[in-house]
């Protein structure tokens, strides 16, 4: 058993460097299919020819494009992604250092508070179908799941921020300067960013639940005369909640590009903010080492539910194995 | 009309009756919903005629003496921040919406359908390659991917609909390839492979009409969800770009003045935004309750 689980987790990883590594090179092409000479954008329209072809040599734009991207992986591995010109040359490595746990400190308490509020939510439903709670739940589920956040952003900054001053209006604060600050501060956006992943898992779970409850086994456990409540919350959620730990990946992938506007919008300088500030002053080099990195943590939260999965469901693993003879 | 017939047009019958009845079965939130939707078409298709003939205003017109005015008889939403019409304005916006959302979607949808019908039908090498590129694309957050092909395709109404039909293209392909695969193996498609019925036709007259149902589903919901993306991208002024009217361009302009207390601006077209995304939304799960209740949950 044990020996299966590590060659899943095994061909999980391997998997995943791969799809890292085709990730680079698709993120690397797109940039280059970006219409405009980046050089010219950088150093303005009226630079002198020689100059202009002086930096493409620096930035080795005039090598051929394999080596271009050969040139670009190898020190962005080391961590080396250019210094970027948006944000006056400062070093993109160390700016993502320290702009990425930023976001982080938004999209982790989204996805925990949405996977148990979501789970709550979806199992209530369940037990609950069809009740009047099920019919408004639904609803409100459906209608969460498709309200414009941004807009919604600003809504709750004129109610909460601007009429009932309960939290700030704009802004972020360190959880390391002052812990109960930093709550004020993310309070809004973490909850208008929990919208979407809410509404996903709890429609999932509820799905789930009501298709767990009709399998035989559930209907034998309660002819042998197990206790309802028992039935539903021992039996029945455990075995809904394991296909939940796939939808939190999506989730996760969404909250962190969902924090492009939501950061925006409260003028918080974390990884959205700073894809927006590369987009708007057209700084290539940054959005493509944005959207590797973003990518790369998205592909490696996926593997680390991925191995909790296989964890959780044996026939995952063992599945694997099978597939393999 | 023969027995068969009579007995085949009851049966016809009675399935539009079951129809109706699961599509209305979440009671009156669904007609408020179809109502908004239509509403929502026959403005964007009328604009024009619209804001010439009933309000007398074109969205464009710049009034300086005339700036943040309230509510009149001549503005009925006011004015903006340059002194145009603000429902003019929306009006306007809202067929901007319906151009980028419904050509997205029939693009996306396509090549999406098409991708997934070969994924399924053929798996191999052909469907594995398909398949492992729509990973790809799921890995990057899809909001990053849109914005990055807008770049790519040139920033314009042709660009923003480009970007939104990729953006959409795996959630097509993902549930096709579903849908085929569990199609593939039914009796009906063993049996006419038995009987010597060519590939191309099997796929074309057996499988492929059989997604439809699902297909109309996911494309409602698609319609929903690419209103509110190019609304987004208009926010973040990469999508449709000022002066031309968009809801979410309108949304981006007024915002900073909501501290001003001028909450029309921003708050009117982002009202409208909200009712008609989730009366998309709305419509697609009902949709999908009378056309393929087997969805549920997954779209």
């Amino acid at each position: 058993m044990n020996k299966s689980y590590g060659k899943y987790i095994l061909k999980r990883i391997f998997i995943s460097i791969l799809v890292i590594f085709i990730i680079s090179v698709f993120v690397f092409s797109l940039m280059h299919l970006i219409p405009g000479d980046p050089v010219k954008i950088m150093l303005g329209g009226e630079s002198d020819e020689a100059v202009l072809q002086a930096y493409r040599e620096k930035l080795h734009l005039t090598e051929p494009l394999p080596v271009q991207y050969w040139l670009w992986l190898t020190s962005a591995l080391k961590g080396d992604f250019g210094t970027s010109y948006a944000l006056n040359g400062q070093d993109i490595g160390t700016l993502l250092l320290q702009r990425f746990p930023v976001t982080l400190s938004l999209a982790v308490p989204c996805i925990l508070i949405s996977t148990i509020l979501g789970v709550l939510i979806g199992v209530v439903c369940a037990v609950h179908r069809g009740s009047a709670a099920d019919q408004v739940l639904t609803v409100l589920l459906t209608a969460m799941n498709g309200v414009p956040i941004f807009w919604i952003g600003i809504v709750f900054i004129w109610i909460f921020g601007l009429q009932l001053k309960w939290f700030p209006v704009m802004g972020y604060v360190s959880p390391s300067d002052n812990f109960p600050e930093f709550l004020r501060s993310i309070a809004m956006p973490v909850t208008i960013m929990c919208f979407g992943p809410l509404s996903a898992i709890a429609r999932q779970t509820r799905t789930n639940m009501l298709e767990v409850i009709n399998q035989d086994y559930i209907r034998t456990a309660r002819a042998n005369g197990i206790k309802d409540s028992s039935i539903k919350y021992r039996h029945a959620l455990k075995n809904a909640l394991i296909p939940i730990a796939t939808i939190v990946g999506i989730q996760f992938r969404w909250a962190v590009g969902g924090s492009l506007f939501i950061e925006q919008i409260f003028a918080i300088n974390g990884i959205g903010r700073t894809v927006m500030l590369a987009i708007t002053g057209r700084d290539y080099t940054m959005i493509q080492a944005c959207t590797f990195i973003v990518s790369v943590f998205v592909v490696a939260v996926n593997l680390l539910l991925d191995i909790l999965y296989g964890w959780l469901d044996p026939r995952i693993r063992l599945a694997g194995r099978e597939g393999e003879k | 009309m023969s027995k068969k017939e009579i007995s085949m047009s009851n049966s016809k019958n009675s399935q539009m009756r079951t129809f109706w009845r699961t599509f209305f079965s979440r009671g009156i939130i669904v007609k408020i919903s179809l109502v908004i939707a239509v509403v929502f078409v026959l403005v964007s298709l009328l604009a024009s005629p619209i804001n010439t003939y009933l309000l007398h205003q074109d969205p464009l017109e710049v009034d300086l003496m005339n700036l943040f005015a309230d509510s009149s008889r001549e503005h009925l939403l006011g004015t903006d921040l340059y002194g145009r019409d603000i429902l003019a304005r929306i009006v306007s916006g809202a067929q901007m919406s319906l151009i980028c959302s419904v050509f997205s979607c029939l693009l996306g949808a396509v090549i999406g359908i098409i991708l997934g019908l070969i994924a399924g039908y053929f798996e191999g090498v052909v469907g594995s390659v398909i398949m492992r590129y729509i990973d790809i694309q799921m890995s990057i957050p899809s909001l990053i991917f849109i914005i990055v092909i807008s770049l790519i395709t040139g920033e314009s109404l042709f660009g923003v609909i480009m970007a939104l039909a990729f953006g959409l293209i795996p959630n097509f392909v993902r549930v096709m390839y579903g849908l085929v695969l569990q199609l593939k193996g039914s009796d009906y498609v063993t049996a006419s492979k038995l009987i010597g019925v060519s590939e191309a036709k099997i796929m074309m007259k057996h499988i492929l009409p059989n997604t439809f149902p699902s297909m109309i589903v996911m494309f409602t919901m698609s319609l929903g969800s690419n209103i509110m993306l190019e609304s987004t991208l208009s926010f973040l002024s990469i999508g449709i770009k000022v002066p031309t009217p968009s809801w979410g361009n309108m949304i981006s302009e007024g915002y900073s003045y909501i501290i001003r207390g001028e909450l029309m601006l921003s708050f009117a077209p982002g009202v409208c935004l909200m009712l008609v995304v989730i009366a998309f939304n709305i419509l697609g799960d009902a949709l999908r309750d009378s056309l393929d209740p087997r969805l549920r949950g997954k779209l």
